[in-house]
């Protein structure tokens, strides 16, 4: 077992023969899927079939599924409510669909975890009911717009939830770049995360004057060379999921913080072709030097 | 402290990249550099002369040796004519192997073609092999034959063959996979085969029997590896990898996994 290459669905394209084909083309073990044919995961249960199937016959899996559950206000009982109803719709995605993995977030940033922390378990827990009924595991990814907005964080967030069996973490280095703590991707955000995920997105970006910008994979400030190789020698065999966000033309905030869409996968598959190949370098440069 | 044996990468193992002309081949040479191999194996899809002289360039720059030098041929064609033109092409071979400062030349039997005699066919090999080892010889070129195709590559053919040619200028390129495929024990070609290896394809074979990273698959390298150093092998291993991956990545995973296995064997 190795370490498996993916590329989540809309960074390519919103025509799933075009993601197959970039899938195919690079050598990938499998998609993640956002949003296909302008649908979102929730929206895509019904047509799980034709998805399957086209996935089959070109001999992919599918690695996750990329849900926005708990993109939502902490605060209000009624997008909660639609968050789990959406999760219950991705849980029956990813059935069908042969993954056990369902991204998740942990509501839009009120405040530090610290601060938040009770607040943002008590609206989770039934997230946590629901995913242990159906056997699927609820991936927690550490993005700087929710409450869980580093490594350090989501170790703590995991622990304070405490069941790993359910629950488990994205480990996303490329989102530490505007972490608002600051915290740098490798080795520090890695030591906090190392052994508390099962899946891996990547992308890669840098901090400017006034912010940051994504930036092709490997010339940024995650080090993915070193990401990659620790990876490699602590034995990580799940996936390494291609988020390109990255466009020669930058993407609106807005876009970023709720990918999808035809606007989203504009320019997507050359920016994604690009950052492939360079993922690629690095993996093979990983496998070569440590030894899988 | 002194390697078993080195590391190479063939350039077919790259095929989609080289010859779907995404990478030239002195760009293989600097990614198999930072790959951390120690030599390659060159002679497919050259594009110019000019390219020629820059991958030796590149070679001398990075101090990568050059493993082998690789044609393919079909010295099993029945008809005479044929197998004239493929000595001839060998010949040629010989020459650019020579020119380009190999000290190996790695041929290919060729292959069974249907109702051909066996015995018949492996007479034409013999001949047409002598007379490419008689040429190479004079060149000062050692022709390392891989053990190739379905009949071609079971254990007790390439032997005949050996014995045949009786050469000190021809070896054998012991391809692990096409033992497998060809229904043999690489193990037990190991064993009998050992002391005529000049070079090794290290190719895995999964569960199913397809082609796979070294160290993938099912293969003991490490008992493999133990015989051939036993009898004499002191070379390079080259990564040919014919699985469904990304090509880069089974190149990676497979000089990693032997890069490993050289580890092991020395502390051993």
């Amino acid at each position: 077992m190795t370490i498996k290459l993916s590329v989540i669905t809309d960074e390519v394209s919103q025509d799933l023969s075009k993601v197959v084909k970039f899938a195919v083309e690079h050598g990938f073990d499998g998609v993640e899927v956002r949003t296909i044919w302008n649908l979102r995961p929730h929206e895509l249960v019904e047509r799980a079939g034709e998805i399957r199937r086209e996935l089959a016959s070109a001999g992919l899996s599918v690695s996750a599924i990329a849900s926005p559950v708990f993109k939502c206000s902490l605060e209000s009982d009624r997008e909660v409510e639609d968050h789990l109803r959406i999760l219950r719709r991705c849980i029956e995605l990813a059935k069908a669909l042969d993954t056990r993995i369902v991204r998740v977030f942990t509501f839009w940033r009120s405040g530090s975890l610290d601060e938040r922390l009770e607040a943002v378990l008590e609206r989770f827990a039934p997230a946590v009911d629901i995913a242990g009924d159906e056997g699927v595991i609820l991936a927690v990814e550490n993005e700087p717009s929710t409450h869980v907005n580093n490594g350090r964080r989501l170790r703590q967030f995991l622990e304070a939830v405490g069941k790993p069996s359910v629950v488990r973490g994205v480990w996303d280095p490329g989102n530490d770049v505007w972490d608002p703590e600051g915290e740098r991707p490798y080795p520090d955000g890695y030591s906090y995360v190392r052994g508390l995920f099962v899946h891996v997105h990547v992308k890669d970006g840098r901090r400017t004057g006034t912010g940051h910008e994504f930036v092709p994979v490997g010339e940024g400030e995650v080090g993915w060379l070193e990401q990659v190789r620790a990876l490699v020698r602590d034995g990580y065999s799940g996936y390494l999921s291609l988020e390109t966000h990255w466009r020669p033309v930058q993407l609106p905030r807005e876009l970023v913080e709720m990918p999808g869409g035809a606007a989203y996968s504009e320019a997507g598959e050359y920016a994604s072709s690009v950052c492939a190949r360079n993922l690629k370098s690095i993996v093979a440069r990983a496998l070569a030097e440590v030894g899988a | 402290m002194t390697q078993p044996f080195k590391l190479s990468v063939t350039i077919y193992s790259l095929r989609d990249y080289v010859a779907g002309g995404r990478i030239s081949v002195p760009k293989f040479i600097e990614l198999m550099a930072e790959l951390g191999a120690e030599g390659v194996d060159l002679g497919y899809y050259w594009r110019s002369e000019e390219e020629k002289a820059e991958a030796r360039r590149k070679l001398d720059e990075l101090g990568l040796e050059l493993a082998i030098y690789i044609t393919a041929t079909d010295f099993a064609k029945p008809s005479g004519e044929e197998r004239k033109r493929e000595v001839e092409r060998a010949k040629r071979a010989v020459d650019e192997a020579k020119r380009f400062g190999a000290s190996k030349l790695r041929v290919h039997p060729g292959d069974l073609k249907p109702g051909t005699d066996p015995g018949e066919a492996e007479k034409w090999v013999a001949e047409s092999l002598a007379e490419v080892v008689d040429y190479a010889a004079d060149e000062g070129i050692i022709v390392a034959m891989e053990n190739h195709g379905r009949h071609f590559a079971k254990i007790d053919v390439v032997e005949r063959l050996l014995k045949a040619v009786s050469s000190t200028h021809l070896r054998l390129t012991f391809d692990t996979g096409n033992f497998a495929f060809a229904g043999d024990n690489p193990l037990e070609a190991a064993s009998r085969l050992g002391a005529w290896v000049a070079h090794v394809h290290a190719k895995d074979v999964d569960a199913w029997g397809r082609a796979c990273a070294p160290g993938e698959g099912v293969l003991d390298f490490e008992a493999i590896v133990s015989q051939l150093l036993a009898r004499g092998f002191s070379g390079f291993l080259s990564v040919e990898y014919e699985g469904r991956r990304d090509q880069l990545l089974g190149v990676g995973l497979g000089l990693g996994y032997l890069r490993a296995l050289r580890a092991r064997m020395k502390l051993g």
